[in-house]
């Protein structure tokens, strides 16, 4: 948690101080006019979607103008304020199914308790089983909403990097940074399709039979798969942490080698200049560094809204998963004061494994969140090594 | 992870197949040997999973984890992209640095009394992408007046509106640009106006 924080905080410093040249609004907005947008227009346009109303639409053009500006473009009671109503509106929303989840745990708890009150207790224990399935059928749905919202949250993110990457490579050229450009491009491809696949195809499966071998083992008493349940659940989890580490070593290696042969290459250019044109060499890369610092403030702005608009379009769908994850948490902990520990432990036991699902995305787009941060610290690193 | 999605329903089949006959079957031993038998069957279903991981192709299993081909074709057009927007800030650095260039040369032609330079042209060429400037290949000082003909010993009836500078300080001011810039002093031209 605290080396999380760190590196976010890390992440702003690198950024930050790309913000800080002064530069005309036209400047600005002759250079995102030479920059094709339309693919960046079509992602926020979904995002805008997803919102729906919770937020003011966003628009990226005007998005990264405001902050060159220096302005966000939201108050941030406004976001917070915007927040609170989405999660409200979600709890609302999934009051039904608490309502649902409890009765059937009251139900269950009934036909426990007066089993002994029948001749025959199978009749009983049969009503139990059938109210339980019809339980884990409702659990098993709202646990594959969460899924699904996860998965589509980790399509949107890998379609709008597909749409950020060239905008962001283009400007990381308009910096000087050819060779990184070049090395990183294919290698960043690869390793984010790589990574979403991976989560898509591996993780979140695993996550989810880990879900579903946790609540079937609270059916039968007897046969309990909780410690496969856990193992798969842990192998997910593994994969996962063995994919941050390969995607952060890769981009950072790649990353740092192709920044510091191109700044060996500027560095040579301008000590020559400055060198053997006493005057004259000074006066050329003065403009250039003034070329060159327009355009890292354009790339920085682009950047951070990237960043933003990476934050916002997960940010929604996690609510929605920690909403369920409350959800489930909530219903647990009424069902065992009813003294029916299977239904509360089966309950316990899903909400475990959403709180996984929200871990996988939050990795995921923390990875995004990485790559973005990096490409835009790749510029503002070449302009440090002239 | 077709095969744990195999295994998982296996299992889940196989417990539900457990509690119907837990419900169906009288108390007694034979409920005890029906459970040691799932119990048994759930090991077999997880060691067949286990044992056929084994023997698959892994290769072929992961195909799915689609890497991504590096597109080449998307690498040269974003490379291509760049380059014309470097070259755009490129020829403004090139235009600014023209220009400044001539402010420095007239500024420095100020400095002799004797020649008014109205303007300062320079051609620069063969600036690098990596930001090494081009070099200074013509200057032309734009002096007021008309030239000197040294050929012809007769002034001239009506006097210019303004005199033209003496040709040997126009001649000493082109050599100091030439000389202060490294530049041959053909390569440092005069023209009146």
């Amino acid at each position: 948690m605290v080396r999380g924080l760190l590196a976010f905080l890390l992440v702003f410093q690198v950024l930050f101080p790309g913000l800080c040249w002064a530069e005309t609004a036209g400047g600005v907005e002759g250079l995102l006019d030479e920059i094709d947008l339309r693919r960046l227009d079509d992602s926020v346009k979904v995002l805008n979607e997803e919102i729906d109303r919770t937020l003011p639409d966003l628009d990226f053009r005007s998005l990264v103008t405001s902050l060159v500006r220096g302005e966000l473009g939201y108050r941030p009671g406004d976001f917070l304020s915007a927040i609170w109503r989405y999660l409200f509106q979600e709890v609302i929303a999934s009051a039904t199914l608490l309502g649902k989840l409890v009765v059937l745990a009251v139900i269950c708890a009934v036909l426990q308790n007066i089993s002994s009150a029948f001749e025959e207790s199978t009749t009983s224990r049969m009503a139990y089983t059938a109210v339980y399935l019809t339980l884990i059928t409702i659990a098993v749905g709202s646990f594959m909403i969460a899924l699904n919202t996860g998965r589509q949250a980790v399509e949107n993110m890998v379609v709008f990097m597909h749409a950020m990457l060239p905008v962001m490579l283009t400007l990381l050229c308009a910096v000087g940074g050819f060779a990184s450009a070049a090395l990183i491009h294919p290698v960043i491809v690869i390793v984010m399709n790589g990574a979403a696949n991976l989560v898509k195809n591996v993780v979140l499966p695993l996550i989810l039979f880990s879900g579903i071998l946790g609540m079937i083992s609270h059916l039968a008493s007897g046969f309990s798969l909780s410690r496969l349940a856990d193992f798969l659940r842990h192998v997910g989890l593994g994969v996962m942490g063995v994919l941050t580490t390969v995607f952060l070593g890769v981009l950072t290696i790649q990353g740092v080698a192709g920044a510091v042969t191109e700044g060996i290459a500027f560095r040579t250019a301008k000590y020559a200049s400055q060198t053997f044109l006493p005057i004259v060499g000074k006066m050329f890369s003065d403009a250039m560094e003034m070329i060159v610092g327009s355009s890292l403030l354009v790339k920085n702005a682009v950047g951070l809204a990237g960043l933003l608009l990476i934050f916002l379009m997960v940010l929604f769908p996690l609510l929605k998963i920690i909403v369920l994850i409350f959800i489930y948490k909530l219903a647990a902990a009424l069902v065992q004061p009813l003294g029916e520990s299977r239904l509360s432990d089966c309950l316990n036991t899903l909400g475990n494994s959403i709180i996984a699902v929200f871990a996988v995305v939050a990795t995921t787009a923390l990875l995004f969140f990485f790559a973005l941060a990096l490409m835009t610290g790749l510029g503002n690193l070449n302009v440090m090594l002239r | 992870m077709e095969a744990v999605q195999n295994l998982v329903r296996e299992l889940v089949i196989l417990i539900i197949l457990a509690v119907t006959l837990e419900l169906l079957l009288p108390h007694g031993d034979l409920r005890r040997y029906v459970r040691m038998v799932l119990g048994l069957l759930i090991i077999v279903a997880v060691l067949q999973a286990g044992v056929s991981f084994w023997n698959r192709d892994l290769a072929a299993d992961l195909s799915w984890v689609s890497l991504g081909q590096p597109d080449q074709e998307a690498t040269a057009e974003i490379l291509r992209e760049g380059e014309r927007l470097w070259q755009l800030g490129q020829s403004r650095a090139q235009t600014e640095y023209e220009q400044g260039l001539a402010r420095q040369i007239k500024a420095l032609a100020g400095l002799n009394p004797d020649v008014a330079v109205a303007e300062v042209r320079v051609r620069v060429e063969g600036g690098t992408a990596t930001g090494e400037p081009g070099r200074l290949e013509e200057v032309v000082l734009v002096l007021e007046g008309e030239s000197w003909d040294k050929n012809n010993e007769v002034l001239p009836v009506a006097a210019p509106a303004k005199p033209a500078p003496d040709p040997e300080a126009v001649e000493r001011l082109c050599r100091i640009v030439a000389d202060f810039y490294g530049l041959a002093s053909e390569q440092v031209t005069v023209e009146y106006r």
